[in-house]
């Protein structure tokens, strides 16, 4: 656990640090003008980059994540599976060797006899051991903590996908034509779950989110303290899968 | 023995040069006779590029590779630089691709020059799948 | 002893030499058409999946870079601890221990999802990972075994040996402890996560690399028709008894450190009793024929002695790779563990099963072209350069 640890300090240089200081005071001063759930601003997601006027970029004073209430799961639903392979371009899968970025499980208490259904995906940690692992430094955490596959330096060693303990990463391993205009992806590289990056950073929810037709799936800034999955959070005292890894993912689950 | 070795090596120099200079005066010939690159259709109709046509030619390449780092690394959106905007203007009025047919404008280009494009077997090349993203739509 | 000096020399060519070649580039045919097939199709056509990411090529891979490092074990006593009867084999020691390296990085690469990136893999690190480290581990040993070949040979590097051999030794160490660490960094799969395999696999790689040495001194003797050396039989069957049980202790202690663990024991119990395949490669594959087999034979005085160094070093080498089949394939096959505590009713990804496995034509034909480059470069190594230790007169 140091070594996750110290690896996270080194990425935050000085001037992220003071940068991260003052977004934080006024990311929170603006959460608290309230917004309703769901619904959230992009100037709170984004920093403007001063180089270029009028761009954006990610900033390190939010922590996407997402709340996953398995008490409001269906387990015959899997709407929020056809909704991110819809959105991402994914053919449904046939094989095991086919992508999965998000998966419908349903498991049963051997105590209790009790089942629950959710779905699981990549759980954005915020000491990720794809990261630590990825020889080239592609696997890497974007500043608000989603955990992405830069494809254009990934080799394709599948390292990644040996690390990960929740089984979200996986390998393409075969030629993709059915890709979207704003999901590019292609065979030979690692991928996973994005949060759906191109729908967040244009201030929506990720499909998945969108699509739940019971509300169990929340979107939010878990370093808000007044989002509405910061409260939810505190509320159902929701907790990661594997806590035992120390790995503080951004995808905290009730129920399971 | 040995003259002779060096006698073969001095002619073989010689006449390597020989080559060198033939084929620069072949390889500025046929420049000068075709009259530089393949013309690509362009579609001013679409509106103008990022910046004139010798910029673009020379700059492109460095555009994208700095662009591509931005957008993934660092979250930027909005950027002028954009693959799927360079096909929305690019993309031929047959094909609606950049690259599925051989006089389509990169590929056209780039077979010309034998640069080899390996971006589009994961960037949609060609226009139809409506894209969410520049339709703006959500919920 | 009785006196006797030892020459080094090449061999002469001969029919024999071509015929072999031939051979060989059929193989290595095989795997050049098995990387351009995975390359054109990708991975699905081979038995890998998204449960099995590492497949028979890693096998062959792992197998080859974790012998190359046992391969310089020669070396390494003549230079580092001083016997100088093993000098004469020193230089074949460390081409050996080149071509297993250079070959099992070869199928590495050529298994990558992205081959023609390799300028990236040189160009962009990540120091926390232990994949990144490796890069220059590899490529370093590999510069100074070139280094430690021309103290060997140059007059001019005569002052620099025994400093050349020692960095040998100490980065050979290191770089076996940096392979075994692959597995042993990842704290998900049950059957890794220990900081044991790193001397775990130092101990397989004395084992398999001493092996694979005596196959190919005695290789290279039958192929250039020489008398086959026996100046230091004795001493090199002993050593193998020590290498081979030694490993086998590593690898029982590294399964009980894991049988300790309330988790990982599950692990254990299905590596050796209900894990289908993998728990018969183990048992017959590893434990029987790569360990018990050479120590019978070994350990049996009546049994006649090069033949029987030669049959288990065999078995050795055999055992090894079905040791990491069994353990790079089989650890992941055990399905992870997401949900502790929790029985698996339903699930979109085969959580809580055993994956299948079959190995594919590619993955074998891109596993043997790496075996076969390996014995093209001995074979052609020792060609131009005096490898071959012979008796002088
Ligand atoms: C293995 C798949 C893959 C390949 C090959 C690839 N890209 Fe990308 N590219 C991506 C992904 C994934 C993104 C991230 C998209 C996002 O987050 O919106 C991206 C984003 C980009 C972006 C920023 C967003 C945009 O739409 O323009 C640029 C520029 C870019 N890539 C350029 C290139 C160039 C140039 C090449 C060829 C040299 C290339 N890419 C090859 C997968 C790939
Ligand atoms: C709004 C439409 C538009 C967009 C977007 C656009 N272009 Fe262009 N591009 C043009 C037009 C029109 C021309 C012809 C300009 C001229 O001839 O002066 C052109 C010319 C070029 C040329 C020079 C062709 C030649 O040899 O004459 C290159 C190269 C080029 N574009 C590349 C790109 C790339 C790469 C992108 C994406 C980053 C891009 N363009 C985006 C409209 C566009
Ligand atoms: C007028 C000819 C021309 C056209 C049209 C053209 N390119 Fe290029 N492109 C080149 C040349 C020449 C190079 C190599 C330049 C260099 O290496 O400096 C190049 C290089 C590139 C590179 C870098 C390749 C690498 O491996 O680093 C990318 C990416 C690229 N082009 C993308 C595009 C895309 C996308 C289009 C279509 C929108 C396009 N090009 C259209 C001539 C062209």
């Amino acid at each position: 656990m140091n070594r996750n640890d110290s690896c996270r300090d080194r990425e935050i240089s000085e001037t992220d640090r003071s940068r991260r200081a003052f977004l934080a005071s006024v990311a929170t001063a603006m959460g608290a003008v309230s917004l309703a759930p769901g619904i959230f601003l992009m100037s709170v997601g984004h920093e403007v980059a001063a180089a270029d006027e009028g761009v954006r970029r990610a900033s390190a004073s939010v922590r996407w994540g997402l709340l996953i209430d398995a008490t409001r799961c269906r387990a015959d639903c899997d709407a929020c599976v056809l909704a991110c392979h819809q959105e991402n371009g994914l053919p449904l899968p046939q094989s095991s060797a086919d992508v999965r970025w998000i998966r419908k499980v349903t498991l049963r208490d051997p105590k209790s006899g009790a089942e629950r259904s959710f779905p699981a995906m990549c759980m954005h940690c915020a000491h990720p051991p794809c990261v630590d692992v990825c020889p080239t430094g592609a696997s890497f955490k974007r500043a608000d903590g989603i955990v992405l596959v830069n494809r254009h330096t990934c080799i394709g060693c599948r390292y990644c996908v040996m690390a990960c303990p929740y089984k979200a990463r996986n390998f393409v391993h075969a030629p993709v034509t059915t890709q979207k205009p704003e999901v590019p992806r292609g065979m030979g590289c690692a991928e996973g779950c994005t949060l759906c990056v191109h729908r967040v950073d244009q201030g929506k929810e990720p499909a998945c989110v969108a699509a739940c037709p019971t509300g169990a799936l929340l979107f939010g800034d878990l370093n808000d303290p007044h989002s509405a999955i910061a409260q939810r959070v505190r509320e159902l005292n929701a907790r990661p899968l594997r806590s035992d890894l120390k790995l503080d993912p951004g995808v905290r689950f009730f129920g399971v | 023995m040995v003259a002779r070795s060096r006698w073969h090596h001095a002619a073989l120099l010689r006449r390597w040069r020989a080559w060198l200079v033939t084929l620069c005066a072949l390889t500025i010939a046929v420049v000068a006779l075709a009259g530089g690159p393949p013309q690509v259709t362009v579609y001013p109709e679409r509106g103008p590029c990022l910046a004139d046509a010798a910029t673009m030619r020379r700059d492109h390449p460095k555009m994208l590779h700095e662009q591509k780092h931005r957008t993934v690394v660092l979250g930027e959106r909005g950027a002028r630089v954009q693959l799927a905007q360079c096909v929305s203007c690019h993309a031929g009025a047959q094909s609606h691709s950049v690259v599925a047919s051989e006089r389509d404008f990169c590929r056209a280009c780039h077979d010309y020059v034998a640069v080899k494009l390996d971006c589009f077997h994961c960037h949609q090349g060609t226009l139809g799948t409506q894209s969410a993203w520049r339709s703006g739509e959500g919920r | 002893m009785a006196a006797m000096t030892i020459a080094l020399d090449h061999y002469r060519l001969s029919a024999r030499y071509w015929r072999l070649l031939a051979l060989l580039a059929l193989f290595l045919a095989g795997g050049a058409l098995s990387f351009f097939a995975m390359e054109h199709w990708g991975h699905a056509i081979t038995g890998m999946s998204n449960h099995i990411v590492w497949g028979t090529p890693h096998v062959a891979a792992i197998f080859l870079i974790v012998a190359a490092s046992g391969a310089l074990n020669v070396a390494s006593i003549a230079s580092v601890f001083e016997r100088v009867e093993y000098k004469p084999r020193a230089p074949l020691s460390v081409w050996l221990s080149i071509a297993l390296l250079v070959s099992g990085l070869a199928i590495l690469v050529l298994d990558l999802g992205q081959p023609g990136r390799l300028t990236v893999a040189m160009t962009h690190f990540n120091f926390t990972s232990i994949f990144a480290w490796n890069v220059f581990l590899y490529t370093g040993l590999l510069a100074l075994a070139v280094f430690y070949l021309w103290t060997i040979y140059s007059p001019f590097g005569k002052p620099y040996a025994k400093a050349a051999g020692v960095a040998v030794f100490l980065w050979r160490l290191i770089l076996t402890s940096g392979t075994g660490l692959i597995f042993g960094f990842l704290v998900g799969r049950d059957g890794y996560g220990s900081a044991m395999l790193a001397p775990t696999f130092i101990a397989l790689s004395l084992a398999w690399g001493l092996a694979l040495f005596l196959l190919t001194e005695a290789g290279l003797e039958a192929f250039a028709e020489l008398v086959p050396l026996t100046d230091l039989q004795d001493r090199l069957r002993k050593l193998l008894i020590v290498f081979v049980a030694a490993s086998l202790y590593f690898v029982v202690v590294h399964l009980m450190t894991l049988a300790y663990f309330e988790r990982n024991s599950a692990f254990v119990r299905f590596l050796l009793l209900k894990g289908g395949q993998f728990t018969a490669v183990f048992w017959l594959g590893y434990v029987a024929i790569g360990n018990l087999l050479p120590l019978f034979w070994l350990l049996n005085k009546r049994n006649q002695p090069r033949r029987s160094m030669l049959l288990s070093s065999l078995a050795v080498v055999l055992g090894g790779i079905a040791f990491l089949y069994a353990f790079i394939i089989g650890g992941q096959a055990y399905p992870l563990q997401p949900f502790p505590g929790y029985e698996v009713v339903a699930s979109g990804f085969d959580d809580g099963q055993v994956a299948a496995y079959i190995p594919s034509l590619p993955e074998i034909g891109l596993a043997l072209g790496g075996f076969a480059l390996a014995v093209t470069v001995i074979l052609v190594g020792a060609r131009v350069w005096p490898f071959v230790p012979r008796r002088d007169g």
